[in-house]
């Protein structure tokens, strides 16, 4: 029985075919797992509800597949018709049996090894569209693989690695286009969104993140600070279909600490900026944390939620910033509506009628080294939230910590680390971390579920009433998604630095989370 | 996000700055990041001695540089990637003028302050140093000595004696967990999790203990159970107990 299906579930993904109208009406195909947060909108929510709040605890391990690196896997998986497309450092592309865990096919990337990185060789996720896999790999290229066999079909540059340009977001795919952002904010690099057609990988066009002299926006950079200004875009963006808007998060302003070299607000650094799909024109633009000088990108993934806003319906893009606020915009001009901080902060009274922070005095970092909350890592970072519809709760993974924030040097050398600081961790006190349910226009805490390490992985909800998650030492958990109790644990054995998403294959529902450098697939057991 | 630095880590001449605005900037960077560790003279607390002619990790310039640069890799001593090169060889030239002033000298008999090691003072029951054949001997409460001298300033090593709970190494910290059921677990902690937490109690068994069954939990970052020796040794004592301690070096 079990080999039928598994030979089934080949079969399917033989044939499998995900035209961008499957994308789009996602949400009525939730056996499968299409884009990076499962649908357009970013919510990582699935009205799958097989595995729920009463059942929970029978779940057991299904598979693992285990990555051999060294560094994390962080990838989410994409799931079509019982084949599952993964990615793992530092350069793996693979395609597996969604019921099984048996490896299709793997693709190896050959990969420079003079790259020029802040952080790891990580990855997180590939993208699909008709007949291909997307992939962007660590010395930034965008890749098209062949769905059926992993053979390449196109493999594009967009960026010079020597210089500091990597990549490890999943790619998001629209109509007729496949859309990456780029990765080097701590060199300096000059930021975009790039969209390449899906077919030939010719390049489409480019948004840059940083204008260039004579283009609006510019006169917030002061000198020529701004052909240094990185913006990286470093996590897949959401897409709204009805405005054709990829809106997509800005990294921090280069040198990261020491706003000395850069005065000005450095548009259009920590900002969701929403791109025309078709142009790329930029429609509308919101930055969270003018002149930063603490690393708090605004690399999260938006929000797309159809909800009430103040008793009225409204179109919003939310998210739960790297700066401590939570934040409610308007959908189809960027417009700012509210925000509320979730975590402990010290730089800001709030914010203004405009959406500009009230920063208070005496917030930069000092040579000698100035404490703040949140620390550099953010009150929340690039791990996916999520919203549920049914229970109209934002659900973000937090950090609550300070950390001593140092000035210091920072001379623009193409290609190396360009930082002008940085920071260390307050000996007076332990960090922790927490789930957090928010309500949806008030940012109002609802519950808590508290961690014993600052958070580091992503959450999904399901219409099970489970929000999944996990903590940095190796727990996957199942909370009650209107309470927060805790209905399940399991113990992976290694920090959860991704994001878990839900499928359906041979009428069960699965779980699939990466836990350290294994992927786990979790169902129910008897 | 937070940065490692990846090149330039390779053996290289490294002239050190003599200017005093690069001297300055070094004092003013190693106060916010090393003093710390390492005290205001470089001769103080949880970091080694700086203010020897002949820092032992650190004998070339060079050296001295890759330390601040990539720390030292198993131990508290960070890297300090958030320098740029400039910085490091400014913080590294502040330090070597810490090895021009005379350090706190030991000023006890190491040979009497063994004895006192072994006998009065009672402190193998608590540590581990290496016997004449170099082999680990002692209790397991407290911290390994054998290199004591390397890795502590004398002010440091004085303080560890008269004063325990003043500066406690990050891993120890002395916890009391209280149960539901009304008992009490008190002491070091192994290792804590979201549902879990590990204790090893001052008699030396160890408590896996699921926080579902807890009622509370109290960490004292002040408290050792290393008792006092204040006024356990007299004064020429403890003297002569740091020497001992400061002539447990690390082999060069
Ligand atoms: C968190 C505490 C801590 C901080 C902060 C720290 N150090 Fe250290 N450092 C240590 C410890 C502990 C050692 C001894 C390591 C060992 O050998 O076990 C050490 C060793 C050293 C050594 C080697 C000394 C020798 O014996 O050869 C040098 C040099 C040094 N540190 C310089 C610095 C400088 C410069 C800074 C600031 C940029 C700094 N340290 C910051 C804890 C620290
Ligand atoms: C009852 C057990 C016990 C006895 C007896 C004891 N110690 Fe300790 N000692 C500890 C513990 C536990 C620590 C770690 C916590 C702290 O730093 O106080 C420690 C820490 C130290 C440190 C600091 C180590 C570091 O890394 O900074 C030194 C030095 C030290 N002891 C020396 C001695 C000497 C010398 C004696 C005897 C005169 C002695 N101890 C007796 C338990 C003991």
């Amino acid at each position: 029985m079990r080999l039928a299906t598994a030979a089934l579930s080949l079969a399917a993904a033989v044939s499998a075919q995900v035209p961008y109208e499957r994308i789009l009406e996602a949400r009525k195909e939730p056996h499968n797992w299409l884009t990076y947060s499962g649908t357009y909108d970013g919510q990582r929510y699935s009205s799958l509800n097989q595995i729920h709040a009463g059942n929970v605890k029978k779940l057991g391990v299904a598979w693992v597949q285990q990555s051999g690196a060294t560094e994390p896997t962080q990838t989410s998986p994409i799931v079509v018709d019982g084949t599952m497309y993964i990615t793992e450092p530092p350069n793996v592309v693979k395609a597996l049996d969604a019921l099984t865990g048996t490896v299709i096919w793997t693709y190896k990337k050959t990969i420079p090894d003079d790259l020029r990185l802040c952080c790891s060789r990580v990855n997180r996720g590939v993208a699909v569209l008709d007949d291909m896999v997307y992939y962007t790999s660590i010395d930034a290229h965008m890749i098209a693989l062949d769905a059926k066999t992993g053979r390449v079909r196109w493999d594009v540059s967009f960026g010079d690695h020597k210089l500091g340009y990597s990549s490890t977001n999943a790619p998001l795919a629209i109509k007729g286009k496949v859309i990456t952002g780029v990765g080097g904010g701590e060199y300096g690099i000059r930021g975009f969104v790039d969209a390449y057609d899906a077919k030939t990988g010719k390049r489409l066009w480019r948004t840059h993140t940083v204008p260039a002299r004579g283009e609006p926006g510019v006169e917030t950079w002061a000198g020529k600070s701004y052909e240094s200004g990185s913006g990286s875009t470093w996590v897949t963006g959401s897409y709204d279909p009805v405005n054709n808007l990829v809106i997509w998060g800005v990294g921090n302003p280069g040198p990261d600490w020491n706003g000395d070299v850069r005065k000005g607000d450095n548009l259009y650094t920590d900002s969701f900026i929403a791109l025309d799909g078709g142009t790329g024109e930029m429609k509308w633009f919101y930055q969270f944390t003018p002149h930063d000088t603490h690393d708090w990108d605004a690399t999260q993934v938006p929000v797309l939620i159809d909800g009430t806003f103040r008793g009225q319906p409204r179109k919003m893009v939310a998210t739960a910033n790297r700066n401590a606020f939570y934040y409610v915009l308007d959908r189809a001009t960027g417009k700012y509506l509210h925000a509320k901080p979730y975590v402990k902060q010290t730089w800001a009274r709030g914010i203004d009628d405009n959406g500009r922070p009230m920063m208070l005095p005496g917030t930069d970092p000092t040579v000698e080294g100035n404490l703040l909350y949140p620390s550099l890592a953010g009150g929340t970072n690039w791990f996916s939230p999520s919203w549920s519809p049914k229970h109209n709760l934002f659900y973000v993974p937090v950090r609550e910590e300070g950390a001593y924030y140092y000035k210091g040097e920072a001379e623009f050398k193409p290609g190396a680390l360009f930082n002008g600081g940085g920071q260390r961790s307050n000996p007076a006190e332990e960090p922790y971390g927490a789930i957090r349910a928010l309500e949806t226009d008030s940012g109002n805490l609802k519950w808590e579920f508290r961690m014993k390490t600052q958070a580091s992985a992503g959450i999904l909800s399901t219409a099970g009433d489970i929000v999944f998650s996990g903590t940095g030492q190796g727990d996957v958990i199942a909370l009650h998604a209107a309470t927060g109790e805790l209905l399940w644990k399991f113990k992976g054995g290694g920090g959860v630095i991704a994001a878990p998403v839900t499928y359906l294959v041979g009428g069960k529902q699965y779980i699939s989370l990466a836990v350290g450098r294994a992927l786990f697939a979790f169902t129910l057991v008897e | 996000m937070a940065v490692h630095g990846q090149d330039e880590k390779k053996k290289e001449e490294v002239v050190l700055p003599t200017a005093s605005e690069d001297l300055e900037r070094g004092k003013k960077l190693y106060d916010g990041s090393c003093q710390l560790c390492h005290g205001p003279l470089g001769d103080g607390g949880k970091g080694a001695n700086l203010a020897q002619a002949k820092l032992p990790r650190a004998q070339t310039d060079g050296d001295l540089a890759r330390v601040i640069e990539i720390g030292i890799p198993g131990t508290e001593m960070p890297g300090a990637w958030h320098m740029t090169r400039r910085e490091v060889t400014q913080v590294a030239a502040y330090v070597r003028t810490f090895g021009k002033t005379t350090r706190e000298a030991a000023p006890g008999d190491a040979g009497r302050g063994r004895s006192l090691y072994f006998g009065k003072g009672g402190c193998q029951g608590c540590h581990t140093t290496k016997n004449p054949e170099g082999v680990l001997a002692g209790g397991l409460m407290g911290p390994d000595l054998s290199v004591i001298g390397s890795r502590r300033s004398v002010a440091h090593l004085r303080e560890a004696l008269v004063d325990p709970g003043a500066s406690l190494p990050d891993y120890f910290m002395d916890t009391t967990v209280s149960m539901k059921s009304g008992g009490k677990i008190n002491g070091r902690r192994l290792n804590e999790e979201t549902f879990t937490i590990v204790v090893q109690d001052y008699g030396g068994k160890v408590h896996v203990i699921d926080k579902t069954n807890v009622a509370e939990v109290v960490k004292d970052r002040k408290k050792s159970p290393m008792p006092s020796y204040g006024g356990k040794l007299s004064a020429s004592e403890i003297d002569d107990v740091v020497s001992f301690l400061v002539s447990l070096q690390e082999a060069r």
